[in-house]
This record gives C-alpha cells, structure tokens and sequence, in this order.
C-alpha cells in the first residue's frame, strides 16, 4: 500500500475519524504485518508533536482532545513532547549537512564508496555517465510527454465525461461508483469528488490504481454544484482503461502538509 | 464496565508463558498487545476510558488461559476477538465521564526534565543529533526539507529515517520513565 495512504489511514485510525472497516482492515494489517505496528506508534508520536507544535488542524485537534489527549499514556506522551521540544530549543543540533557537501556525515561517505571503481578506472565512469545520461533523459522525455498530453487534455475542447463519485463506495459494499467511457478516441473525464470536508482553501488528489500511484493533482478548488461542495478532478483518457481505480482526496494545510479526507473507488467500463 | 479484577502473579506468569516461551519476548509482545488494544478503543468509541478497557480485555484473555493452551492462531487475533465483546457491552452503557486529573506539579515536570537531559546524554552523539534534526526544525527550514535533507545525507529512505528517529525516541522515553519512576521510589 502506499506509505502516504498508510500514514493517512494511520492517523484518521488514532483520531478516531477511520471507518469501522477500514478500522478493521488496518486492524488485520497489524496481525499480519510487524512493521505497521511501529509504523502506527510513529504516527502517533507525530500527531502529538503537531498538537504541541500547535500545527493541527481546528477539527484534528477537536477530534485529538476527544481521543488521545484523555487517556493517561496520551497525556503522558504530550508531557514527554513538550519537555523534548523544550531541550530542543535550548540545545540546537547542528545544521543537516546536504549531500555533495565536503563535510557530510559518515554514513553518506560510506554510500559513495559504490562509486570508487568507476573514479579509478575513468573508462568504465565515461560509460556510465553516458548511460545514466541517456537513462535521465528518456525518463524525463516520457515524463514530459504525459505532463504536456495531460495539460492538453484539460485546456482542449474533448469530448468530456463527467461523474459524482462520492467517498468510499466500495465494490465489496454493493455499490461502486461507476464511469462508463467510450471505447475510442480522445477524451477526457471530470470527476466530482463528493466533499465531506470543506475547510481547506486547497486540495490534492492522487489517483491509483492496483496501488500503484498513476497522477496526482494540486491546487485544486472546491466548487459548489447545488447544495453539494465538490472538487473537480480532470483526467486525461489515456489514464482510465477499464478497471477499478482508487483516488485520495487530502486537504492541504497553511505549512503545505496534506491532511487524508477520504477515498473514492470507482470503476471505469467502456460504452 | 470498569470490573477491577485482581490477577494473581501465577495467572499473569501463565499469560506471558502463553504469549512466549521466552520471558523477555514475551513480555515485549504483552507490551505491544496492550498498546494495539489501547489504540483499538480509541479508534472505536472507547477512547475516554482505552486503557481500563485494554486492561479488562487482558485480564478477561488471562482467566481463560488455562482453557487456551491448545490455540495455534494469531494471539492478537483472539484478543481483538474479545475486545470486540468488551466495546460492545461498554458502548451499550458507557460509564459517567470521569474528572480531569489535576495537572502534574511543577517538581514534577522538573524531574522529568532533569531525567530527560539524563537521558539524553546517554544516547550516542549520532543518534542524538539525529533525533533532534529529525523532530526540531532548524531556523529558515521547515520539518519537511529537513528531513528529506536528512535521510539524502544518510542515504536511507524517508521512512527508515522516520522510523529509525522514532526508534531513539521510544529508547529515550524508556529511559526517562525509568528515571523517573527511580526518583519516585
């Protein structure tokens, strides 16, 4: 699963926003998978460094104060995060050095020791070079490619199909947010996103499909259609063959951190 | 809800058994049980009183051990199983909300802090420069670029760093809880 779906999850989990079967999948997850466990007690040391920091959000820290502030080890953990930033402030740690500086620490030395064999034999770095060149250049072609179909698919007067999809319809809950497509020719799609969260003046989106991130779009606005809020998501055609999809929508904060507000699925069939 | 069951140390020594053969594991894996059972009834409707209910699920897992001893499946499993039982008689009739508790003294707080910088002196000079640079932003640098900065010149991912940082983290938490319980005696 995706680190930034998993953190999302994580933290709705501990604010007590996950629905309940998301709650039981993350759940299961724990059974399954040792890692998620620390991966869970991070993310809750890093809600309540926010919530010392003064960092979250009014409805995050309403749903903190409800759920993690009141239990004795919560409290106790805020104590702990408040004494660590205090020490923090009167004992500053060095600047991060970055890397390609003279001066970095020991551990990036050792990662450029990979690179010894090519600095003393300057034939095989020749090689190399060219071949990392010509890597970088054609991943940025194909790159730049979709980034400039996709923009000229949304500036374009395509054919363009639209759909409401409203958050968390599932295919194993009966219904599924569906969006039929024609099997041919240039098009393009608007999804709706269904808000249940409006107290962003930005949103993003990420859209998935099998787990794998295939765009993501930002600075995206809401819009009110009748008494429903949503936010307009445009994606190119060539994006959406027929299958089952996944797309986040997460609010995104003064400091630029994304806060998770839900997830769509839906399904792409062809006419 | 709020049973206040008395658990005598040969029925706790028969749970740890059943969750390892090996004490020290077993006393680990106890630990994380308690904290995935905490975090249960926060997500759940439980939150105001998580940790009674965690404590009444182990104790309620720990009177049947004996009739246990066969189990071959997951043991986090079986005590979701029964947390599941517990939220629900808890949810049909929750109990008054309690009082705040009064906040700490301040002698208190002090102590925690003079354990704190304890400690953290303790710790290696790495991983204490790695833990304040992972949690503190510097001056004209957001958490963000820091971090991403930081694990570029480690040369690990975002997430090992993350969880590397948090790891320090946990290890100095436990050395100040143990301080200060030490002071308290």
């Amino acid at each position: 699963m995706n680190a930034d779906i998993d953190k999302q999850q994580m933290r709705a989990y501990l604010l007590g926003t996950l629905d309940a079967d998301r709650c039981t999948q993350l759940e299961e997850r724990l059974l399954r998978e040792p890692e998620v466990y620390e991966e869970l007690l991070a993310a809750k040391e890093e809600l309540i460094d926010e919530h010392v920091a003064g960092n979250l959000s009014e409805l995050d820290q309403r749903q903190f104060d409800k759920h993690l502030a009141i239990t004795a080890e919560g409290r106790q953990k805020i104590r702990f995060a408040t004494l660590l930033k205090r020490y923090a402030a009167s004992h500053p740690a060095p600047p991060v050095v970055a890397v390609g500086n003279a001066q970095t620490t020991a551990p990036a030395r050792r990662r450029f020791s990979f690179f010894l064999p090519f600095m003393r034999r300057p034939v095989f770095a020749s090689g190399a070079v060219l071949v990392v060149g010509l890597a970088i250049l054609t991943i940025c072609w194909i790159m730049a490619q979709k980034t400039a179909e996709q923009q000229a698919f949304e500036q374009s007067g395509l054919q363009v199909i639209e759909a409401t999809l409203s958050p968390r319809l599932t295919r194993s809950g009966g219904k599924t947010n569906r969006v039929t497509v024609p099997p041919e020719g240039p098009f393009k799609v608007e999804l709706r996103l269904e808000l249940t969260n409006a107290s962003f003046n930005n949103y993003k989106s990420q859209l998935f499909r099998e787990s794998k991130s295939l765009l993501t779009k930002v600075d995206l606005k809401m819009e009110a259609r009748g008494a429903q809020q949503v936010v307009p998501v445009v994606i190119a055609g060539e994006f959406l063959s027929p299958g089952d999809y996944e797309l986040t929508l997460s609010g995104v904060l003064d400091s630029g951190a994304d806060e998770f507000i839900d997830n769509y699925y839906f399904r792409v069939t062809t006419e | 809800m709020r049973k206040k069951w008395v658990l005598s140390q040969e029925q706790f020594d028969a749970l740890l058994k059943w969750l390892d053969e090996d004490r020290e594991k077993a006393a680990a894996r106890y630990e994380e049980i308690r904290q995935c059972l905490i975090n249960f009834f926060i997500a759940r409707g439980g939150a105001a009183d998580a940790e009674d209910l965690a404590d009444e699920t182990i104790n309620r897992v720990t009177n049947k051990v004996e009739d246990l001893k066969d189990f071959k499946g997951n043991r986090l499993r079986y005590f979701y199983g029964v947390a599941h039982m517990v939220l629900k008689e808890y949810l049909r009739k929750p109990p008054p909300p309690e009082p705040p508790p009064p906040p700490p003294d301040p002698g208190q707080i002090e102590q925690e802090y003079r354990c704190l910088e304890e400690c953290i002196q303790k710790l290696s000079a790495e991983d204490r420069e790695l833990l304040l640079q992972y949690y503190y932003p510097q001056e004209g640098c957001t958490l963000t670029e820091q971090r991403k900065q930081l694990a570029e010149s480690l040369g690990i991912a975002p997430n090992a760093l993350r969880i590397r940082a948090f790891r320090i983290r946990a290890r100095l938490q436990k050395c100040v809880k143990k301080c200060v319980d030490r002071s308290l005696e």
